[in-house]
């Protein structure tokens, strides 16, 4: 019992000095930063942006980064040959010079002078190679890396080896152990002959499987990106404090400190080879509610903010805040897909059209975004070399027409039954509601009854690849570089996985292939600007809405300007009095 | 505790969607996710999956994140509960003295304005719900008055206001518990009789009647204790608090297995700690319970 007593009065005395502890804070303390406006004070070369983060990083390596948040990092951190300047146009980087032969298969990457790892080694063009063989060997399990990496001529074939050996394991036609051996075996022929060559410390030559003029775009992602000799081959560089020190990029900022879950600190490159950080260093919060983004904003803890969807209008009321509002178009397109290999009614061009035309897009935006996405008419968001944009002739909103042509392929009132089961995105508000825009307005405009259903978001992914499972779904596409050829060759060719919705065309096709494998020189990209208008005046799927990114950007703040894969360029930022 | 890993375990089998799909959305190819998946054995049956997954949880290792890849999963869990422990502490711990220093003074002054408002303020406490607390405050302390900062977390200055906010609802249920357990020791006949002997009215309440209160007060304080360090999602995600809370709701969304049980292992520890604690302190506040 007096064990207890003792207990009891230990615990007492233990809270009362931790609520002690815990009341010091609740006074107006002079040490707390984030309460002070600071905006309007800083001195341009010390200040720190004050930034956020959605989310807190998934990893700290280049070769595994596939969400936005840590691409924000890691784009400043690292750097690689080519890179998008503020117009969303390819620019050298790394490189000085970029040679390409005329059968368009060989580059020839010439490194600019001084280019040093942020521990002071000089990068080689042996670093090169070394990361892009690293980025691409199978123990590391890089998710990207195919994506961006495929043309490279080696690669081509031990991606094909390895999809071989996928189905042969799946058959069952080899073991697992022979898979293993068999795929460890791909890979040490890929590093003997990968088709990269580092001919001296400068000079680094790939070799590309096809003509594939789209490569260099696909070099701006971090995957192949050099990191130093430290970093091990075939394990990732994950996000844990402790690992921040490893992050040793060649980018214009250093990585400084990781808390993990709440705050990233970056520190200017001094020994940046190309436009050096205009300010001290960043403060990254990680603030996942968009609410308290804004919250954060507007008490001066950050210095810029995206905006939430839900308050757009009453900012853009605010005689204030107003001005310090910062838009523009991402690069991705939200569809309606109408399977033509599921949905016998999909495969008459007219029945695509007549939805397309009884969905009032410029309605849709309204309702279901509250303004903050643009309809779209085509296919190519702007920013995108080629995007055909307002001079696209898209499908207007014409319930008279759309009825009209309903009942011309013979569905609808006194023809052939017309419904379908429309899938969306389960625990997804807005695509919930836009799910029930569609089945509203096709109801109302067009007489036809469909129905809705949510789907969990990795099933709907996979529902859709079949290509013979759902009727109708929607979904949508974001760059993964820019080039057409990721819109329109990945999401409208004929055998492309990614057209979920067999859409076939031949003369698309033929387009899309010439295109695709243009010679240096030649205008490919109007060529993927026919594909695009072939491909709207069929609703090969249907376009529904270009999304919006909306920031608030504190007035002082300048050089603000995000590439079209909305990634922000930290080393343009400044601040001003 | 076992039982609650199994079950976490193979619920993650029945419930839809997988991780590797989820992470890489749109652009996921069939190969490339099969390939990955096979890297963190989930191609395997669910028996040898969860068998492994013990083998590794005896030798102290609850396996790697799939979406922080690489990530182990203990550090990150443990990380991220120290700081809910230590705002799920603080809150409880002024939520325990808050409320009962309300509850008291209302069953001491019953019917008087101290008693009306404290319990105004106990129902309101109890009928706001955290999130619409968590940005109130935000911008009133944040926004407008410009005292606290309104998110972020590191510095002490940062634990003010999602303590509060934590604390909130308990206090007002403490309050609530506190004063009529109160007002019921207050009319018992040792309560008279210490009156009766001539005994201040202050030693009275503090020395007789509020010890005596305190039973049905521990119990509930246990309960909603385990809650305030484990239940803290919305205002973890809401303060930008890096807590175990946001680790497992951020997991449960990212179909992160590895990490959804270890947070559910670890919650569930955390209970039966809490339960066994709030039991052993009954016996300290009233010697008829004892343990043999």
């Amino acid at each position: 019992m007096k064990k207890f007593r003792l207990a009891m009065v230990a615990v007492l005395a233990a809270s009362l000095a931790l609520t002690a502890c815990s009341s010091k804070p609740t006074q107006p303390a002079p040490a707390d930063k984030g309460a002070q406006p600071q905006a309007t004070t800083p001195a341009q070369s010390t200040a720190t942006f004050k930034y956020y983060l959605v989310d807190k990083p998934t990893t700290f390596d280049p070769a595994m980064v596939s969400d936005v948040s840590t691409m924000q990092i890691i784009q400043n951190v690292y750097s690689g040959l080519v890179q998008y300047d503020e117009k969303g146009e390819l620019v050298n980087d790394m490189a000085a010079k970029i040679d390409v032969s005329t059968d368009g298969k060989t580059y020839t990457f010439t490194l600019k002078d001084g280019i040093k790892f942020h521990d002071g080694t000089a990068v080689t063009a042996e670093d090169l190679k070394r990361s892009m063989l690293r980025a691409m060997n199978p123990a590391l399990g890089s998710p990207v890396n195919d994506v961006y990496l495929d043309d490279i001529a080696g690669y081509n074939k031990f991606l094909a080896t390895q999809s071989k050996l996928g189905k042969d394991l799946a058959a069952k036609t080899i073991t697992e152990a022979d898979q293993k051996q068999q795929l460890a075996a791909a890979y040490d022929e890929l590093k003997k002959n990968s088709g990269i060559e580092a001919k001296d410390a400068k000079t680094l030559v790939v070799n590309l499987a096809d003509n594939t003029p789209y490569f260099l775009a696909k070099l701006t992602y971090p995957t192949a990106w050099p990191v130093p000799k430290s970093v091990p081959e075939d394990k990732p560089l994950d996000a844990s404090p402790a690992n921040a020190k490893l992050m040793i990029g060649t980018g214009p900022f250093k990585m400084d400190t990781y808390v993990e879950g709440s705050k990233v600190t970056l520190k200017a490159n001094p020994d940046f080879y190309g436009a050096k950080a205009k300010i001290a260093g960043v403060d990254m919060q990680v603030i996942s509610s968009d609410q308290a983004e804004l919250a954060a904003y507007r008490s001066g803890q950050i210095d810029m903010s995206p905006i939430p969807p839900a308050d757009y209008k009453t900012i853009k009321a605010d005689p204030s805040l107003s001005k310090e509002i910062l838009e523009y178009a991402t690069a991705r397109i939200n569809y309606l897909a109408l399977n033509q290999g599921k949905l016998e009614a999909a495969k008459d061009v007219r029945v695509r059209q007549a939805v397309s035309m009884a969905i009032n897009k410029d309605q849709l935006v309204e309702v279901v975004y509250g303004g903050t996405y643009l309809p779209a008419d085509g296919i190519l968001p702007d920013g995108i070399p080629g995007a055909l944009g307002s001079k696209v002739q898209g499908l207007k909103f014409d319930p008279a027409k759309a009825k009209d042509l309903l009942k011309q392929a013979g569905y609808g009132e006194g023809g052939k039954p017309f419904t379908f089961t429309l899938t969306y995105r389960a625990k997804n508000e807005t695509s919930q509601r836009w799910a029930e825009f569609v089945q509203n307005q096709l109801k109302t405009n067009l007489g036809v009854t469909i129905q809705v259903e949510p789907m969990e978001w990795s099933a709907l992914l996979k529902a859709s690849q079949a290509k013979d499972q759902l009727e109708s779904f929607l979904l949508g596409w974001s760059a993964d570089y820019i080039d057409p050829q990721d819109f329109m060759t990945i999401l409208l060719h004929g055998g492309a996985p990614n057209n979920r919705y067999g859409y076939a065309n031949k003369d698309v096709d033929a387009i899309l292939d010439k295109a695709d494998h243009a010679k240096a020189g030649a205008d490919r990209f109007a060529e993927y600007g026919k594909a695009e208008q072939i491909a709207v005046t069929e609703q090969g799927f249907i376009p529904q809405s270009f999304p919006k990114s909306m920031f608030l950007v504190r007035s002082t703040v300048k050089g603000v300007r995000h590439n079209v894969m909305g990634i922000l360029p930290l080393n343009t930022v400044e601040y001003t009095k | 505790l076992l039982v609650i890993s199994a079950i976490t375990f193979f619920m993650g089998f029945a419930a839809p969607g997988d991780p590797i799909t989820t992470m890489l959305g749109e652009r996921a190819k069939p190969e490339q996710v099969a390939l990955i998946k096979k890297q963190y054995g989930l191609d395997k049956p669910p028996v040898i999956q969860y068998g492994n997954y013990l083998l590794g949880l005896a030798k102290g290792n609850l396996g790697t994140s799939y979406a922080y890849q690489g990530r182990p999963v203990g550090e990150m869990v443990l990380g991220g509960f120290k700081t809910s422990i230590t705002i799920g502490g603080l809150a409880a711990i002024g939520a325990a003295l808050i409320g009962m220093a309300f509850g008291v003074v209302a069953a001491v002054n019953r019917n008087r304005w101290p008693d009306t408002l404290a319990m105004f303020f106990a129902v309101i406490g109890v009928s706001v719900p955290g999130f619409v607390e968590a940005i109130a405050l935000m911008y009133i302390f944040g926004v407008w008055l410009k005292l606290l900062p309104a998110v972020g977390w590191g510095e002490p200055i940062h634990y003010v206001l999602p303590c509060v906010v934590l604390g909130t609802r308990s206090a007002a249920f403490v309050a609530r518990i506190t004063r009529s357990s109160m007002l019921d020791v207050l009319g018992q006949d040792y309560v008279r009789t210490a009156r009766a002997k001539g005994l201040p009215n202050q030693k009275v309440v503090l020395k007789h009647a509020v010890k005596n209160a305190m039973i049905p007060v521990i119990t509930v304080m246990g309960t909603t204790f385990g809650g305030l360090i484990t239940g803290t999602y919305i205002i973890e995600t809401i303060f930008g608090i890096p807590g175990v809370g946001r680790i497992s709701l951020d997991a449960i969304f990212q179909r992160d297995y590895p990490v959804i049980q270890a947070s559910t292992l670890l919650i569930a520890a955390v209970f039966v700690l809490v339960n066994l604690g709030v039991d052993l302190t009954y016996g300290a506040v009233d010697p008829r319970i004892r343990y043999s």
